[in-house]
């Protein structure tokens, strides 16, 4: 994993078309903030919760729900579990609108909950939307 | 044991029973004639005895007279000089017990000599018969009669013998009469008894013409002697059927009209018959206790073959119960086992479903998450040559472009319409009262928000409200009023309504539309999932949700019904149970 800066939004995403569109979504939007990528739940816990704290932490984190290894749901838990990342605004953006994901995602504590539209446009309006809202509008006590 | 049915027993029961019957009375009435026959036997041996010992005494008494006057004493000179021979002949008659007195006739008849003075004698008897004895030159008997000199025991019996001379014709000397007294000897022999016996009885009798005269004192009526007689034609009379000559035993009633058991003879050499007789009581009297004996026997027996009868009976009732207990425990414990069994079953199903309901979800969650996520590729990435290729890309192949997006945005609806009709199916539900007005309200409020240029007007009743599950009714509702939306989007005054009718148990709920409506003999395929009876170019739609409306008001109970006339108003109504709410 290479080194990142300040600001940038982690994007936790196994699938790879998922992850290029999101991608090209937020640059299509005016956030130029740099996005790193976990592939799974424990690259995600890995970049976050690194011993001595090697990376600052990102500004937020885009969630997918069902990954391999740590699903979304168990990545959000330890999110919240840990000191250092307790108050990271954590947005699940999943393709499943299951109630029972809602209702756990909200209950483990995430900021957000946003499904994937299929039709990229109206994707690319919640990436932009979300983008918008967590990088510009919200005020985070990590900065 | 074995076991009868209960005929088979009555049967047995009876056979045995009808057999000691036919035993007991077979066994008894061959006692009885047993006994008869040993009781007759006697009888008649008594009635034998009895007569020769008549015949006999009468014998003896023909030859006491014939003694006395064949006597040497009695001679010639002694009718001229009588007292001394007179006196011997006493001396000699005393001997004899039955002797009363004698009397010396000389041969013209007129009294010589008598053992008492001359008017202790039965005159008139003795004047007949003395008479008969000189004229037929041999004994004569006057058989019994009543003497009326004699006040008390006044019956007598005289004998004339003729006193002959020897010689080849012998001259009557004279005739010598001896009273005798049956006092004395005759009914004492006949009365004796040989047995001791409380009711026994020996009679004499002697027929005159149609009457049967007893001759002697009877045991149970005194003064009878000579005084007492009975018809001949007195069937059932023992003395009557004697004196015709009868001498079987048999039963009859006597003088007294008592039932008893006789024989008879007549005793040779005289007129008399005995009649030998007892109480036919005393007569059956031994036999009473050994047919007792026999009775108590055979009714015993019978008693012990019902008694067996009955311990069958009831040994068959036990063991018929104890095989219904049997039975029934049996049967329980196979109902139990099937209770059991279904239950093992039920427990089974009830998993199986829930792991297929689990399956299911995952399954939906699968497919809500992974078949999503290609076909956003698909449309991201058209999407993405569209914008970075477009110079690339002629007008056709920008064209295919956006018909792949379109593919996949309406698979994508698919998925979404198809999850949540397997969601209605097996999402849990909770009841309650449900402003559905409001929803509507909200509902068709969601509609012009989304679709601003649309000049539809809604008209919703207020205050409706229904009972049942709000997530549920929602999509119900989300899915008639977004038709009637849809539907009527393209008529020149789009207007749709929702109302609702109560009837009783049930609410019906409506929601209308002026829009194309549809062809009523389609109206069977309206509510199958991916039945569509337009175009999806005229009015877009996965066919599904009216197959989700149907499906969950089938959840509550109620039905769904649609009425149109292509052009006119098309009706979607749907019934609820009023709740308790």
């Amino acid at each position: 994993m290479r080194e990142v800066r300040k600001d940038a939004i982690l994007l936790v995403e196994d699938n790879a078309d998922d992850e290029l569109l999101t991608i090209r979504a937020l640059k299509k939007t005016k956030i130029a903030n740099e996005i790193v990528v976990a592939h799974d739940g424990e690259e995600a816990l890995e970049y976050l919760l690194a011993e001595g704290g090697g990376n600052d932490l990102p500004v937020m984190v885009l969630l997918d729900l069902k990954m391999p290894k740590l699903s979304g749901l168990e990545v959000l838990r330890e999110i919240r579990l840990n000191a250092r990342t307790r108050s990271l605004p954590v947005v699940v953006f999943t393709s499943s609108n299951e109630e029972k994901d809602v209702v756990e995602s909200y209950s483990l504590g995430v900021n957000s909950y946003v499904r994937k539209p299929v039709d990229f446009s109206q994707f690319l309006e919640a990436v932009e939307r979300i983008g918008l809202y967590w990088m510009v509008l919200n005020e985070s006590p990590n900065r | 044991m074995a076991r009868l049915k209960r005929v088979q027993l009555i049967i047995l029961l009876s056979v045995v029973v009808a057999g000691l019957i036919v035993a007991g009375a077979f066994y008894y009435t061959s006692q009885l004639a047993g006994f008869v026959e040993s009781q007759e036997g006697e009888l008649n041996i008594i009635a034998d005895l009895k007569t020769e010992q008549i015949a006999q005494w009468y014998q003896n008494q023909i030859h006491f007279v014939n003694h006395i006057s064949e006597s040497s004493v009695l001679l010639q000179k002694d009718f001229e000089q009588p007292g001394e021979a007179v006196d011997l002949m006493i001396e000699h008659a005393n001997l004899f017990r039955g002797f009363d007195g004698v009397c010396l006739y000389d041969r013209s008849g007129g009294l010589i000599a008598s053992s008492r003075e001359r008017r202790a004698w039965p005159q008139e008897v003795l004047k007949a018969i003395v008479p008969k004895a000189i004229e037929r030159r041999e004994i004569q008997f006057s058989d019994l009669f009543v003497d009326d000199t004699r006040p008390k025991e006044p019956i007598r019996m005289v004998f004339a013998a003729p006193i002959l001379t020897e010689g080849i014709i012998p001259d009557v000397l004279g005739v010598v009469a001896v009273v005798i007294d049956p006092y004395k000897e005759l009914y004492p022999l006949i009365q004796t008894w040989p047995l001791p016996s409380d009711s026994a009885e020996i009679l004499m009798v002697r027929r005159e013409g149609d009457e049967i005269v007893f001759l002697n004192e009877l045991r149970h009526q005194k003064d009878t002697a000579l005084k007492l007689t009975r018809s001949v034609q007195q069937k059932n009379l023992p003395a009557a059927w004697v004196v015709q000559g009868e001498t079987k035993v048999g039963q009859g009633v006597d003088y007294r009209g008592i039932p008893v058991v006789a024989t008879g003879r007549p005793v040779p050499g005289t007129s008399w018959f005995i009649v030998v007789k007892t109480d036919a009581e005393e007569f059956f009297q031994p036999f009473r206790k050994s047919a007792t004996r026999i009775i108590t026997i055979f009714s015993l027996l019978i008693l012990l073959a019902g008694g067996i009868a009955f311990i069958f009976h009831m040994n068959n009732q036990a063991y018929a119960r104890k095989e219904e207990m049997a039975k029934a425990r049996a049967l329980n414990e196979e109902l139990e086992r099937r209770i059991h069994e279904r239950t093992m079953q039920l427990e089974k199903a009830v998993i199986d479903l829930k792991a297929s309901n689990k399956n299911l979800e995952a399954f939906s969650y699968s497919v809500s998450h992974d078949l999503r996520a290609p076909l956003r590729g698909i449309d991201g990435f058209s999407q993405a040559l569209l914008e970075d290729y477009k110079d690339a890309l002629d007008e056709q192949g920008q064209e295919y472009l956006n018909r792949l997006r379109a593919a996949a945005q309406r698979m994508a609806e698919l998925i979404d319409d198809l999850l949540q009709l397997s969601r209605v199916s097996l999402s849990p539900m909770n009841f309650e009262k449900v402003d559905l007005s409001k929803m509507a309200a909200e509902i068709a409020a969601e509609m012009m928000k989304a679709d601003p240029e649309a000049e539809a007007v809604a008209e919703i009743e207020p205050d409706i409200t229904g009972f049942g599950d709000a997530r549920l009714l929602r999509i119900v509702l989300v899915n008639l009023i977004s038709n009637a939306w849809k539907f009527s989007g393209k008529s020149p005054n789009p207007r749709i309504g929702f109302s609702a009718a109560s009837d009783g148990e049930t609410q019906t709920f409506t929601v209308r539309d002026n829009g194309v409506g549809f062809d009523e003999k389609y109206v069977d395929k309206l509510f199958q999932p991916f039945q569509r009876l337009h175009s999806s170019k005229d009015f877009p739609g996965t066919g599904i949700g009216l197959a989700t409306v149907d499906r969950i008001i089938r959840r509550h109970g109620g039905t769904v019904r649609a009425q149109s006339s292509p052009g006119g108003e098309t009706r979607f109504s749907f019934t609820l149970k009023k709740g308790d709410a």
